[in-house]
């Protein structure tokens, strides 16, 4: 077996879930977070360039997924495979309102959940990149291939919604460079 | 109040949690298939091609030039004379057999098709409680002159069980070779050609049918013969896994006889134990123009072509390559 492949195999049964949740957040469906998954994976081991040990794989992978998110979505806009407005397994039951967990934690994840998928492909991606994995503002543009200025369009507006909706999630930066005013948009 | 962190990596945690209930989790092989589809044509589209032998003529040239290259397998003499009945008699010798403990019940080794010389040494040692030196000692001694001192390719697969010694379990693993050989109808100064063809061919063919072996064989025979490289992979394979390297993609750049996108001719020595079938197979190749074959991983099925053209149609059918990749 070729070194990718054992590598492939290691990230899978080590790293499989994690990346699989990573997915999972940014769909929102647990089919559209498998192909997503899949599709990644071929994205970052077919090209033939040294992924070396599973994390630095884990690592491209992320990145591919990501990529392969925003870049599906540029896709399934040709090709809508859904209904719009025909929403996944998390807006199909907003679980806060048909079980309401005593739990308050679980039920504001659930919300902000549907709230994330409720943003467009690259607000959500960005608001997942820099809220999530704490990327600076210029690491995720450069994830996703975008400009610096349009990355901070896009939190700013995904974040309005955000606070707008979820109020009791803290949306303070992860770190301490500001990218934008706390009070309303840039724009 | 939590913070966007934690509240989203929350998320991430449930979403993990159900990785197990897909299909995904329980075998990502179609990602790994889609993967090598993808390396293997980036690589070059002829990667999958296969090579094939014999050409009584061509042959000495071909094996002398890979003994040139690496050092002295079997480079059978094209100038020694060709017995119309080979002997099918093992040559005794006795030698290495001495001061070595014999275990009372003997011992027992299964060569299985396609298995390399240093793995059944392995055996011979867990098995004799020989060194490995006296081992191949063993192994060499019982050769016929036409090994040239190379056992790779001469051990018969069979199942010698409650052998008495490594000397005399030699013996009856070239003895079996021998009379393959013979049964086979190869004349001795092609056995060692014939042999390394074979090795090729068994782990090419792997679980095929006689067929597919014939017909692998018939393509490294003509690609001999028209002085085509044969761009086959497992010699490589074995190289890399003599020599304990990592047959990665870096492993196309290996600069080795045994390296056959890089050499024409036949690797310099056998690169396992083929199987009578497989002797039987290079000994009579199918009579046929095919240069090319791929096989079907998901059945097994051997495709064969003769022209590039209809090579590529079968490596599309097996789903190697798109529709798309052509042209």
């Amino acid at each position: 077996m070729s070194a990718w492949a054992r590598t492939l195999d290691e990230l899978m049964r080590e790293r499989g879930a994690a990346l699989f949740g990573y997915a999972y957040v940014l769909t929102g469906d647990a089919n559209d977070a498998e192909d997503l998954l899949q599709d990644a994976l071929v994205r970052t081991f077919r090209s033939g360039r040294k992924v070396g040990e599973v994390t630095s794989a884990h690592s491209y992978v992320k990145r591919a997924i990501s990529s392969a998110f925003v870049d599906g979505h540029r896709r399934a806009q040709a090709r809508p495979q859904r209904e719009s407005g025909e929403a996944g397994d998390v807006d199909a039951r907003p679980a806060s309102a048909v079980s309401p967990d005593p739990a308050g934690g679980v039920a504001t994840a659930l919300d902000l959940h549907s709230a994330i998928l409720t943003l467009p492909p690259r607000e959500r991606a960005c608001v997942v990149l820099r809220y999530l994995e704490d990327l600076p503002v210029a690491g995720v543009a450069s994830e996703l291939g975008l400009a610096v200025g349009s990355v901070k369009r896009y939190l700013s507006d995904g974040v309005k919604n955000l606070r707008a909706v979820c109020t009791d999630v803290d949306f303070t930066e992860p770190d301490t460079v500001p990218v934008h005013s706390t009070h309303g948009g840039t724009r | 109040m939590n913070t966007a962190h934690e509240e989203l990596a929350a998320i991430a945690r449930s979403g993990a949690q159900r990785f197990s209930t897909t299909a995904l989790a329980s075998s990502h092989a179609g990602v790994t298939r889609t993967v090598r589809r993808h390396r293997v044509v980036r690589g070059s589209v002829t990667a999958v091609a296969g090579v094939g032998i014999v050409g009584a003529g061509a042959f000495g040239v071909l094996q002398l030039r890979g003994a040139d290259a690496v050092a002295p397998a079997g480079t059978p003499s094209p100038l020694g004379s060709v017995s119309p009945t080979p002997s099918a008699s093992p040559v005794p010798s006795a030698e290495a057999t001495q001061g070595e403990e014999q275990p009372d019940a003997g011992g027992a080794v299964i060569v299985e098709p396609g298995m390399r010389a240093d793995e059944v040494i392995a055996r011979m040692v867990d098995e004799y409680g020989v060194t490995e030196a006296e081992a191949r000692e063993a192994l060499v001694a019982a050769l016929p002159s036409q090994a040239g001192g190379e056992p790779e390719g001469w051990l018969a697969p069979s199942d010698q069980t409650g052998v008495q010694d490594v000397a005399t379990l030699s013996e009856k693993l070239v003895g079996a070779q021998e009379l393959a050989l013979g049964e086979a109808g190869v004349v001795q100064d092609q056995w060692q050609s014939t042999l390394t063809i074979a090795s090729i061919v068994q782990a090419e063919a792997a679980g095929g049918s006689v067929e597919d072996m014939a017909g692998i064989a018939a393509v490294i025979g003509n690609r001999l013969e028209q002085d085509i490289r044969l761009e086959i992979e497992s010699p490589l394979r074995y190289y890399a896994a003599i020599n304990g390297l990592d047959p990665s993609d870096d492993g196309w750049a290996i600069d080795t006889p045994y390296n056959t996108y890089m050499y024409t001719g036949l690797p310099p020595t056998a690169i396992g134990a083929p199987s009578a079938e497989a002797i039987e197979a290079a000994a009579d190749p199918a009579d046929e123009d095919w240069r090319y074959y791929v096989v079907d991983s998901r059945t097994g099925e051997v495709m064969f072509a003769s022209t590039f053209e209809e090579h590529q149609e079968n490596l599309v059918a097996v789903g190697a390559i798109e529709q798309g990749d052509i042209e």
